[in-house]
Parts: structure tokens; C-alpha cells; sequence
């Protein structure tokens, strides 16, 4: 009774649910950043879903742009290529939804080792999935596999007392796409390469049979997020605030070669 | 000498190093990868703290571990052993 009263009680709060479909690698960064930096200013945390228009990849913190990414090839595709401020490897963002979730530290909503709050954030992802009757487990440190293959990754920072993780949910893949753009350690071996990672990556669509759309994919992570943390998800648009800062923030750092070719 | 390697932590990441060093010192060392380290601004901690160091792993492992320890970094797929394994080998891969 006691949990019940509990969880009934849980489920009053309302977390902010932002919803910005499809927008460039460098708004969609500078947005997740704004919104962390401007966290303490929110009562609650925000989870966020949006997708990538156009295309892009994205690189970890550490790695060097010139050692992981073909920028020409990636010109001629039209693929946007953007540094994160998360640590983690490349990824070829086209057919997936992304979320990204910011909580303070002083809100207590995530164990403060870093790596359960993974597994916590993690299994918002599982449960959505588990929407779309998927079995999903957490590997860690920081991969979602369905059938044994990785279906997301996700990756986390932690500055000033905020905590921001973003993660993929592939609703489809194309390995020889990615590749096309990906350097490899050695041409030779790129067929390989290719086959041993399409053994590994899947995708909703290949899980499920069939195809799923952006937003049906977003109702299952919403509702995953709320029962993996016994809350409701409220919808609103991104603070005037948040918004400057976004624009400031893609300026000076995402759309800028200063930062994204540092490494 | 300039050297080059790329080399996967066991049971961890993969780090790619840019060694830059004379005789058996280092002058300057680039880790990248794919690795987590919090707070991120620490790779450069690292970095820096290998300025001078001799290339022999005791004294890269605890150059690393002094520059962890000094600024509470934490290490995510990347250790101070792989580090220094990672830059001995982007020694052996030199050229002048």
C-alpha cells in the first residue's frame, strides 16, 4: 500500500518533455548544452527527443575529427560533422531518434555514481523500447543491446553540479553509408569491418520486422522514461532563455571549425 | 621523433596517441579516443603532466596517476596502464 501510495504520488510529478523534431548537428548540441547550463534555473529535469536534419556525425570529446572522419565524402552526402561535448566514439546520425536527459545533482533523481546513473538514464531507453516489444539490456558501460547487438549507445557529462546524457535509439542502419564517411584503421580490412559491425549494430526496424516511424518511436521512449522513473512527461517549448543561449552556444562552439577540428 | 599508435584498453577503449619526443623524453603526447573521462578538461591535465616525462611505463603510469589524483578525474574505458602502454608503442612506431 505504502509503495503504491509512493509510486501514485511519484507519478503527480511532472518532468519537462521537449520535443524539437529534426534540426541541424549544431543546434541540436547547442540546445542540449543550454539546456544543462540553464538547469538550475528549471524545477525539474527535461528530457528531450529530436532527430537530425541533415544527417550528420558526430565524434567523441577525445577523438580528432581528421582520425575518424572523411570530411570530403561527408560533403559530398551532405552530412553535417560536429564535435560533442561527451566523451564516446563517432556516430552517423540518419534514422534514429535521439534523447537527451538533464537533471541537477541536487535534484537526487540519479544515483551519483556515474556509472549506475548510465544504467538509470539507460533504462528509460529499455522500457521504451520495451514499448515497441523489444527486450532490451544494458551493457555497460554505456550500450543498449536487443538480441545480443547494440541498438543504442549513449554517452554523459557532468559540469557544474548538471548532469546531461544524450544517447541514439537506431531505428534503422546503413553500415556501408557510415563507413563510406568513417576512416577505418586499414582499407584492407574495411570489408571486414563492414560485416563485423553489421553482426553487431541493429535497429529497431530489424527487431521489430517492420518499420516504425520518428514519433511512434518518441511515444514508446516518453512513456519508457516515465514508467523507468515513476513520473509524467509534460510538453513545452524550450525557455527564451534556453533558446539564446542555444544560438549563442552553436555560434561560438558547434558550428565553429575552431572547436569541432580541436582534436 | 613523432610516433603514432592506435590501441585498445583491455576491456576498455580505443586510444590514439600523438607522441612527440627526444631521446627518451617526452615533448608533447595527444590522447584521443573514444574513451569518458570526467571532467573532460582533464585529457589536457594528462597531457600536460607527461611534458618531460621519461618513456618508460612506471613513470608515465604515475605521471597519469598524479594528474588523476590532483584533479579527481575519473576514468571511463581508459587507464593509466593502457595510457602508458598506448605511448610506448606510438614509440616504437616513430620516424624521424
Amino acid at each position: 500500500m505504502q509503495f503504491y501510495l509512493q509510486r501514485v504520488l511519484q507519478m503527480s510529478d511532472k518532468w519537462r518533455l521537449i520535443l524539437t523534431g529534426h534540426n541541424s548537428a549544431f543546434y541540436n548540441m547547442a540546445l542540449d548544452e543550454a539546456i544543462m547550463k540553464l538547469s538550475h534555473e528549471q524545477g525539474v529535469p527535461t528530457v528531450r527527443f529530436y532527430g537530425w536534419k541533415p544527417a550528420a556525425i558526430s565524434i567523441g570529446y577525445f577523438q580528432g575529427m581528421n582520425d575518424e572522419v572523411d570530411i570530403e565524402k561527408c560533403g559530398e552526402f551532405g552530412v553535417d560533422v560536429v564535435r560533442r561535448i561527451t566523451g564516446g566514439g563517432a556516430v552517423f546520425h540518419d534514422s534514429e531518434v535521439t534523447y537527451s536527459f538533464v537533471a541537477t545533482e541536487e535534484s537526487n533523481v540519479l544515483p551519483k555514481n556515474i556509472l549506475d546513473s548510465y544504467k538509470k538514464i539507460c533504462s528509460g531507453v529499455i522500457s521504451g523500447l520495451g514499448e515497441l516489444k523489444l527486450d532490451a539490456s544494458f551493457v555497460p558501460l554505456n550500450d543498449i543491446v536487443v538480441a545480443g547487438k547494440k541498438i543504442s549507445g549513449n554517452a554523459q557529462t557532468r559540469r557544474e553540479k548538471a548532469i546531461l546524457q544524450h544517447g541514439t535509439v537506431l531505428t534503422g542502419v546503413d553500415v556501408e553509408k557510415m563507413f563510406s564517411m568513417l576512416k577505418v584503421p586499414s582499407e584492407k580490412m574495411k570489408g571486414k569491418l563492414i560485416e563485423d559491425v553489421k553482426q553487431r549494430v541493429t535497429s529497431i526496424e530489424q527487431q521489430a520486422g517492420k518499420k516504425i516511424s520518428f514519433e511512434q518511436t518518441v511515444f514508446a521512449m516518453k512513456k519508457g522514461f516515465e514508467e523507468s522513473f515513476g513520473v509524467g512527461l509534460k510538453e513545452s517549448k524550450p525557455t527564451k532563455e534556453e533558446a539564446q543561449l542555444a544560438k549563442q552556444i552553436m555560434g561560438e562552439r558547434f558550428a565553429s571549425d575552431t572547436w569541432n577540428f580541436r582534436r | 621523433m613523432k610516433g603514432k599508435s592506435t590501441y585498445k584498453i583491455p576491456e576498455g577503449k580505443l586510444v590514439k596517441i600523438e607522441l612527440d619526443f627526444s631521446g627518451e623524453k617526452i615533448n608533447a603526447v595527444k590522447i584521443n579516443g573514444d574513451f569518458f573521462m570526467h571532467p573532460e578538461t582533464g585529457v589536457e591535465l594528462i597531457e600536460r603532466m607527461l611534458k618531460g616525462t621519461m618513456l618508460e611505463k612506471k613513470q608515465i603510469v604515475n605521471a597519469v596517476d598524479v594528474a588523476v589524483k590532483k584533479n579527481s578525474l575519473q576514468l571511463f574505458g581508459i587507464t593509466p596502464e593502457g595510457i602508458a602502454d598506448a605511448i610506448l608503442l606510438a614509440k616504437g612506431a616513430s620516424n624521424v
